[in-house]
C-alpha cells in the first residue's frame, strides 16, 4: 500500500490540475465544456502520476479505467460545446453504458450479468442526467465530491487501493467545479459535466465489484448515490453522502481485517 | 541364390534385434508430475528501499519431462488466488487488479521446451512465463537438487531461480514508492515419476 501522504499528493495533484483547467478556460465559461473537460483532466493525472500511461487498449481490464475517463472527457465536452438531438445523446449514453460493460466485465461472466450491468448503469446516467439538468449551482458539483470521495474509501475497504485512489482523484477534481459554480450559480452539470463524471466513475464501481471485494451493493448504491442532487444543494449532498457513507459501511463490514493503518502492509 | 536369402534373413533378424534393445531406443523420457505438497514457490520484492519482502503461492501444479541426454521440458502453473503473505488485508490488495488480478488472470504459467543441462547440477530452462494476461521469454537458471524415492515412485527435485520486472507484467502500482520493481521468484518443484 502506497503511504497516505503519497496518494494524497497523487490525489492533490487532480484538484490541481482541474483548477488550473478551468481557470485557463475562464473565458470560454459561457460554452459548458470546461467541467467535462477540468473533470477528466484532473482524474488522468492522478492515473499518469500513479501508475504511469496504459497501453492503447490494455489486457488488464482496469488498465482500461483510464480510457473511460478520456472518453467521459471528451464526450463531456462534445455534448456541452454541441447542440446534439436528444436522440444522439441517449444512443451515445447507451452504447458508452454497454461498452463499460463489455470491456470491464469478464469473459466468462454470463450474457445476463452484461445485460444488467449496462441496464443498471444506463439507468443511474440518465436519471442522475434528469436530475441534474433541474439544479442549479453548487449543489451538483458538491454531490459529486461526497459521492466520490466517499466511494473511494469503499474501493480502498473492498482491497481496491488504486481503484479507490482514482475515486478520490475524481472527488478531488470535483472540489474546483464547486468554486466554480459558486462563482456561477446558474451553471448545471447536464449536458457535459454528467457524462464525464459517469464515465470516469461508472467503470470505477464496476471494477471495484468484479476485479476487488467491493459488494455489489456498494457499486449500486454509489451508482445512484448522485441521483440525490437536489436544488438545496445542502439538502442533496446530504442524502448522496448518506448513501454512499452506507456503501463504504457495507464494504468495510464484507471486508474485515485486522489490518493496522498505523504499520502499513 | 540359398547363401543370399540365409544372408537377408541374418541381416533383417539382425536390424529387429538391434531396433529392440534397449540401448539402441531413443534417448529414454522421464515424466513427473510436480508434488504440490513438497514444492513451493516463492517471491521477493523490496519493500521501501530498507529491506526484502519474502511471500508465497501455495498452489503449484504441472509436470517436467527429462530427457536422457540433458534436454527436457516444464509446465508448471500457479494458482494466482493462492498468493500468501501472511497478512489477509495485503493478500486481498495483491488479489485485486492493483496486482495479480485474479478473478481476470487465476493462473500464472510457465512453459518451457528448451529445458537444458549446463553440467553438474545445474540446469536452465528458457521459456514463456504468463502473468496478468502478459507473456515474457525468461530464463530459470535451476539446480537439480537430487534424486529419491517415496512410497515406490521415483522423485527428483529441482529449484529454479528467475528475477523479473513486475512492471513489464502490467504491475504498476507503488512503482518508485513503497515497492521494487523487481521480483525475484524461487521455483522448487518435487515430481514424481509419472
Amino acid at each position: 500500500m502506497l503511504p497516505p501522504f503519497e496518494v494524497l499528493v497523487q490525489i492533490g495533484y487532480a484538484a490541481a490540475v482541474s483548477a488550473a483547467a478551468l481557470l485557463v478556460t475562464w473565458p470560454w465559461r459561457d460554452r459548458g465544456w470546461p467541467m467535462p473537460v477540468a473533470l477528466g483532466l484532473g482524474v488522468l493525472t492522478c492515473h499518469v502520476a500513479a501508475v504511469g500511461f496504459p497501453a492503447p487498449w490494455p489486457v488488464a481490464r482496469a488498465d482500461r479505467l483510464f480510457h473511460f475517463a478520456l472518453l467521459g472527457a471528451a464526450l463531456g465536452a462534445v455534448e456541452a460545446a454541441v447542440r446534439v438531438p436528444a436522440v444522439v445523446r441517449w444512443v451515445v449514453r447507451a452504447a458508452a453504458c454497454a461498452g463499460c460493460a463489455w470491456a470491464l466485465l469478464l469473459p466468462a461472466d454470463p450474457l445476463w450479468k452484461f445485460a444488467l450491468v449496462g441496464a443498471a448503469a444506463f439507468v443511474a446516467w440518465s436519471a442522475f442526467e434528469w436530475r441534474a439538468a433541474r439544479v442549479e449551482g453548487y449543489g451538483g458539483p458538491l454531490v459529486l465530491v461526497v459521492v466520490a470521495g466517499a466511494g473511494g474509501q469503499a474501493l480502498a475497504f473492498g482491497n481496491s487501493a488504486f481503484v479507490g485512489q482514482l475515486a478520490g482523484a475524481l472527488s478531488a477534481a470535483a472540489v474546483p467545479l464547486v468554486v466554480y459554480t459558486l462563482l456561477r450559480p446558474r451553471t448545471t452539470l447536464a449536458r457535459g459535466g454528467v457524462t464525464a463524471f459517469m464515465l470516469a466513475a461508472l467503470p470505477l464501481w464496476i471494477c471495484g465489484w468484479r476485479l476487488a471485494k467491493l459488494p455489489l451493493e456498494s457499486a449500486a448504491l454509489l451508482a445512484v448515490a448522485p441521483v440525490a442532487t437536489q436544488k438545496r444543494g445542502w439538502l442533496g449532498t446530504l442524502a448522496a453522502l448518506l448513501a454512499a457513507a452506507f456503501a463504504a459501511y457495507l464494504s468495510w463490514r464484507a471486508n474485515p481485517s485486522d489490518f493496522d493503518p498505523s504499520l502499513g502492509y | 541364390m540359398r547363401l543370399g536369402i540365409s544372408f537377408l534373413s541374418v541381416a533383417v533378424l539382425g536390424a529387429v534385434v538391434f531396433l529392440a534393445s534397449p540401448s539402441a531406443s531413443l534417448p529414454e523420457a522421464e515424466t513427473y508430475v510436480v508434488d504440490p505438497v513438497h514444492s513451493t514457490v516463492i517471491f521477493r520484492i523490496n519493500h521501501m528501499g530498507a529491506s526484502n519482502f519474502y511471500g508465497r503461492f501455495n498452489g503449484i501444479a504441472g509436470e517436467f519431462t527429462l530427457v536422457e541426454g540433458g534436454t527436457g521440458s516444464v509446465s508448471v502453473t500457479i494458482d494466482a488466488a493462492s498468493v500468501d503473505t501472511a497478512s489477509e488485508k495485503r493478500d486481498g490488495h495483491l488479489k485485486s487488479s492493483d496486482f495479480f488480478s485474479v478473478e481476470e488472470f487465476p493462473k500464472i504459467t510457465f512453459k518451457s521446451d528448451a529445458l537444458k543441462h549446463l553440467g553438474g547440477s545445474k540446469y536452465e530452462a528458457k521459456g514463456t512465463l504468463t502473468m496478468r494476461g502478459v507473456s515474457k521469454e525468461v530464463t530459470v537458471a535451476a539446480e537439480r537438487i537430487g534424486v529419491g524415492e517415496m512410497q515406490g515412485r521415483k522423485i527428483t527435485g529441482f529449484e529454479g531461480t528467475v528475477t523479473i520486472k513486475r512492471s513489464e507484467f502490467g504491475m504498476k502500482y507503488g512503482l518508485g514508492g513503497p515497492l521494487g520493481d523487481e521480483v525475484r521468484l524461487i521455483l522448487s518443484v518435487e515430481g514424481g515419476i509419472k
